[in-house]
């Protein structure tokens, strides 16, 4: 018997025996021999042999009870043994991977440094994406069934979608659809907390009485709103105020019952909202109070039956048993009455209501801006993540034929190919484990990154890193293990034995060449199309950003104050604007201030119509023409550009003249090729002509890009201008920032009743609407950066291990005469080479792939020739730079020493 | 007849275990040595003997290897491991003073009566 002769030991290392099979016939014959041993004894002892064998079997006991219970034993015991031996091997594996790791200590740590960045930049945008799109608010309970209202309607020849509607329609949804357990009308304002010198601002949500327990927001201390704190038009004066709040006022326990002074009246704290919950846009919101508590100040005392006012949103909690598309037809069936109602022949009476996600970012004809870039930086994530793995599948391999002939000796010993093919495995689980780990921290800075700097409007939950994201990164680890380790696995356990074994080492460079460039032109090819991508956006952002939008973004302020309020007589407002307007320039570092009525950019908007001969007028995109009331000094506050004709004189600004200047967009509308100015046309209702006097340059309304509107200028005592001044525009030499507190308090100071000033600058307002750009751009160049970074390490390594291999036949080449620079030249084109066939295949990839960019570029052809020369410029430079170290250790190879070598 | 002395299974495990410390014996033969030495009063079916065995080898006191018996028959030979050996020496000082104890008590004079 072989397994007699061969000890445990040396059987173990042989694999010998031990076959779980034989288990059940060892135990057999192991029975069988007592039996006949029994039998044998009792037969010598004179016993019939049948007898015999019924008695050594009645004392045996029950035989098939005993089989079973003997397999069963040691089935258990060889089970041990065997995870013992597995253990055991993985054990020595691990030695034997850190022992290989700590002789090239420098690329390894490049290696897992790769491959963390790419983890972590997966994880971190996965985090996002799932913020973003997947998760609902914080705090909202069944989630699911808490849909938005959209409403869809027609427009001349468009249809839009949104969400804004008046008061009674929303009221209409929440009485007459049953399929809804409640609906819920919310807007979010700013109010002024305080009064006169220390009033300050504060976001508050107005909200219906079932507000909380609609979404099912628990509130974990005090109460939520009831239904009887909410009953149009009026509403209690209490509030809920946020985690975030409570927590700034120190968190005190005893907060129930305080009062807060809420634009000049006395609201009761009744509960604190739990943390996290920050509403449903998740953007950051101080209070809660009945909207009925507050929507006069913001809409007047016809707020709730009002049916021309826009101004709130509808949330709706669908009935469990019921589908959405039942409640969508209910809810399409009062929206058309209403409009029926309505009597307004413009009114699109056929429009439709849809049940939108909870999340704002997806609507129902798409996705937002911020979500889509998200969206694809997760993927260009994906891209560096992958370029990290092609990085450790290249070492791998470099590493797997190094160890060619020590594999062939180890499977002509025996080791069996299985236990071989772990081994070389657990060399790229060590580096995914150890880059998991070191993902896990670099995520917390990405994630601090991200949320701050390029995503700051939103409120997000305290960490992105949930058991969810957790759960991902160990699975993208594990992907990034197996895409990385397979391969050069494969390979090695492939080693034929007896040629590696004949072979000497510098023979063997050659056939696993192949796949190694391969990776190197998927990794030149990704890096490339990250480039080229980065490349699109920063160009979109700097046009965008470059654009000159007719107000100085960085130096203009606008300020604003609700005097009406605070109780000013509507002469006690204009008053104070003026002390405001006349004071402001007295300010060190404020060159120029302005004051504004009716229509005030990124505020508010009003038209007015001009009755141009023949009645007919050309469509306008974006409504309009729009009309605001301005001071003389107005379009040199805000660095607006006069095309055509002058700005008001002193004297048309001090009495009511009937002068207008018209801007760019409405004098090539009404007067497409002509010069308007000296035309005089009647305004709106007023009798007497109105004479345009100036053209000037598109000045911003709203939005910063592809939001042009029509507009004209009037003096502030025109006979069309009236309500007085809405706000005052103020430009500042330099930064604006040290002048926003001076000119705050200069105002405020004005009198003890002022209300809170709000100074923001333009590009503060603006920065929102810059966000996808900026964090396109900013995310694709660092992503971009890194996979360059990672790429250039790449090929180094691979250009390193290829002049170590070869360092037997540049001897040779440069004993038979070749001169250093035909070394030198022969690395580098080796490198160049990869790099080329990269470049042409990202290229196409990224002409391919960038027609899906188009919509979130701006200005910017997504085929634009310059960013694809630069990108391959850049790639190509990398690539020499990655590659001359290399080329240079080559260049000083000793023929002598190379020779002797062998 | 089986069972009838009711033997505890840490019990017949230390029987095996000293029977065993004489040398490698095959089942059967552990079997015999047990009824012959006990002089067949203690008999126990040979199903719970074998599973005796198979615990300890699971436990690592016994070991087992497949041999030739003196019959020429392919036989599962068991030996003691030292672990096996620091087992018994622990379970008879265990026992010896159990027993100690037991008997003390039954051959206890009646004691006297305050």
């Amino acid at each position: 018997m072989i397994e007699h002769l061969v000890p445990p030991s040396v059987r173990r290392l042989f694999r010998l025996g031990d076959d779980p099979r034989s288990v059940a016939s060892n135990v057999d014959d192991e029975i069988a021999f007592h039996i006949a041993m029994r039998v044998d004894a009792l037969v010598a002892g004179g016993m019939d042999p049948r007898a015999a064998r019924e008695r050594a079997e009645q004392e045996y006991g029950d035989l098939i009870r005993s089989h079973r219970e003997l397999v069963a034993v040691d089935r258990r015991r060889l089970g041990r043994v065997r995870r013992e031996e597995i253990l055991m091997s993985m054990l020595e594996d691990l030695r034997y991977t850190v022992r290989g790791l700590r002789r090239s200590p420098a690329v390894m740590a490049l290696t897992i440094a790769a491959l963390t960045v790419g983890i972590a930049a997966t994880t971190v945008m996965f985090g996002v994406v799932d913020q973003l799109l997947i998760e609902p608010p914080a705090g909202v309970t069944a989630a699911s069934q808490v849909h938005r209202l959209y409403f869809r309607q027609k427009q001349g020849d468009k249809t839009y979608t949104g969400t804004v509607e008046s008061y009674p329609l929303i009221a209409a949804v929440a009485s007459r659809v049953p399929a809804f357990s409640g609906v819920s009308a919310f807007f979010k304002t700013k109010a002024t907390l305080g009064q006169g010198r220390d009033a300050s601002s504060v976001d508050v949500d107005l909200v219906s009485g079932n507000y909380f327990s609609l979404l099912g927001v628990r509130i974990p201390l005090g109460r939520a709103f009831t239904a009887a704190d909410d009953h149009p038009p009026v509403g209690s004066q209490v509030a809920v105020v946020s985690d975030a709040y409570w927590r700034g006022l120190g968190a005190p326990r005893d907060i129930i019952g305080r009062l807060l002074p809420i634009n000049g009246k006395q609201f009761t704290i009744i509960g604190v909202a739990p943390a996290g919950f920050s509403g449903l846009d998740r953007t950051r919101v101080d209070l809660w109070v009945p909207i009925g508590a507050l929507a006069a100040d913001v809409e007047g005392a016809e707020w709730n039956t009002s049916q021309n006012a826009f101004w709130v949103e509808g949330v709706a909690r669908l009935r469990p048993d019921l589908p959405a598309p039942t409640a969508e037809s209910q809810t399409t069936t009062v929206f058309r009455n209403e409009m029926v109602a309505m009597h307004e022949p413009w009114l699109d009476t056929l429009g439709t209501v849809v049940l939108g996600s909870i999340n704002d970012t997806r609507t129902p004809s798409g996705f937002s801006p911020e979500s889509k870039v998200s969206l694809w930086l997760m993927g260009v994530a994906v891209v560096v993540l992958l370029i990290a793995c092609a990085n450790v599948a290249n070492l791998l391999l470099a590493r797997a034929v190094q160890r060619r002939r020590e594999i062939a000796v180890r499977l002509a010993l025996g080791v069996s190919r299985g236990r071989l093919f772990r081994q070389l495995l657990t060399e790229a689980a060590v580096l995914g484990v150890i880059a998991a780990a070191a993902a896990l921290i670099v995520t917390r800075w990405l994630e601090v990154f991200v949320e701050h700097v390029l995503l700051p409007g939103i409120v997000w939950s305290d960490t992105i890193i949930d058991r969810r994201v957790l759960a991902f990164t160990v699975a993208v680890a594990i992907l990034a293990i197996v895409l990385a380790g397979i391969v050069p696995a494969v390979q090695g356990v492939r080693t034929d034995v007896s040629d590696s074994l004949k072979e000497s080492s510098r023979q063997v460079a050659g056939s696993r060449g192949g796949l190694r460039v391969a990776l190197l032109v998927v990794q030149a090819a990704l890096s490339l199309v990250l480039l080229i991508g980065a490349g699109l956006f920063v160009t979109s952002l700097r046009n965008v950003v470059g654009r000159n939008v007719g107000i100085d973004l960085d130096h203009t302020l606008l300020v604003t104050m609700d005097l009406k309020r605070a109780g000013f007589s509507p002469a006690q407002a204009a008053q104070a604007f003026e002390s405001a307007h006349d004071r402001a320039p007295t300010i060190r570092g404020v060159r120029s201030a302005a004051l504004v009525s009716v229509t005030v950019p990124a505020r508010s908007a009003s038209a007015v119509s001009i009755k141009l001969p023949g009645g007919t007028h050309p469509q306008l995109s974006g409504g309009g023409p729009y009309y605001s009331g301005i001071t003389d000094d107005f379009f040199r506050t805000t660095g607006a550009r006069i095309v055509q004709g002058r700005a008001f004189t002193p004297d048309e600004e001090r009495s009511p003249s009937r002068v207008m200047i018209v801007n760019q967009m409405l004098a090539d509308a009404y007067w497409p090729g002509e010069n308007p100015v000296g035309k005089c046309y009647q305004l709106g209702d007023d009798p007497t002509c109105t004479r345009i006097v100036g053209v000037v340059q598109t000045v911003m309304l709203f939005g910063l890009v592809r939001d042009d509107r029509a507009t004209l200028y009037l003096p502030p005592h025109h006979p069309m201008v009236s309500g007085g001044p809405e706000a005052l525009l103020v430009r500042t030499a330099g930064d604006p920032q040290p002048v926003v507190r001076q000119l705050r308090s200069l105002i405020q100071s004005y009198s003890p009743r002022m209300p809170f000033v709000s100074i923001q600058s333009y590009a503060d307002i603006v920065a929102p609407q810059l966000r996808p750009w900026r964090l396109g751009a900013s995310m694709f160049t660092l992503f971009g950066a890194i996979a360059l970074v990672i790429a250039a390490v790449g090929l180094y390594c691979v250009m390193a291990y290829w002049v170590a291999q070869r360092t037997h036949e540049i001897g040779v080449r440069i004993a038979l005469g070749a001169q250093r620079f035909d070394v030198v030249r022969l690395v580098s084109w080796q490198a160049l080479r990869a790099v080329g066939v990269g470049v042409v295949l990202g290229a196409a990839v990224a002409l391919f792939a960038s027609r899906w960019l188009g919509d979130l570029l701006y200005e910017t052809s997504p085929h634009d020739p310059t960013v694809y020369v630069l990108a391959a410029l850049a790639l190509f430079l990398a690539a020499a730079l990655a590659s001359v170290f290399p080329a240079r250790r080559s260049a000083s190879v000793d023929p002598v020493i190379a020779l002797r070598a062998e | 007849m089986a069972d009838d002395l009711g033997l505890l299974q840490g019990t017949l495990d230390l029987l095996v275990l000293k029977v065993l410390a004489w040398g490698p014996l095959h089942g059967y033969a552990v079997a015999r040595w047990i009824k012959d030495q006990s002089q067949d009063a203690i008999t126990v079916e040979d199903r719970a003997l074998y599973l005796s065995l198979h615990r300890l080898e699971e436990r690592g006191w016994v070991a087992a290897e497949w041999g030739v018996s003196d019959s020429n028959r392919r036989a599962k030979y068991y030996r003691l491991t030292p672990a096996g050996r620091r087992q018994l020496r622990a379970r008879i000082a265990h026992w010896t003073s159990y027993a100690d104890a037991v008997f003390r008590i039954i051959r206890a004079e009646a004691p006297a009566r305050p």
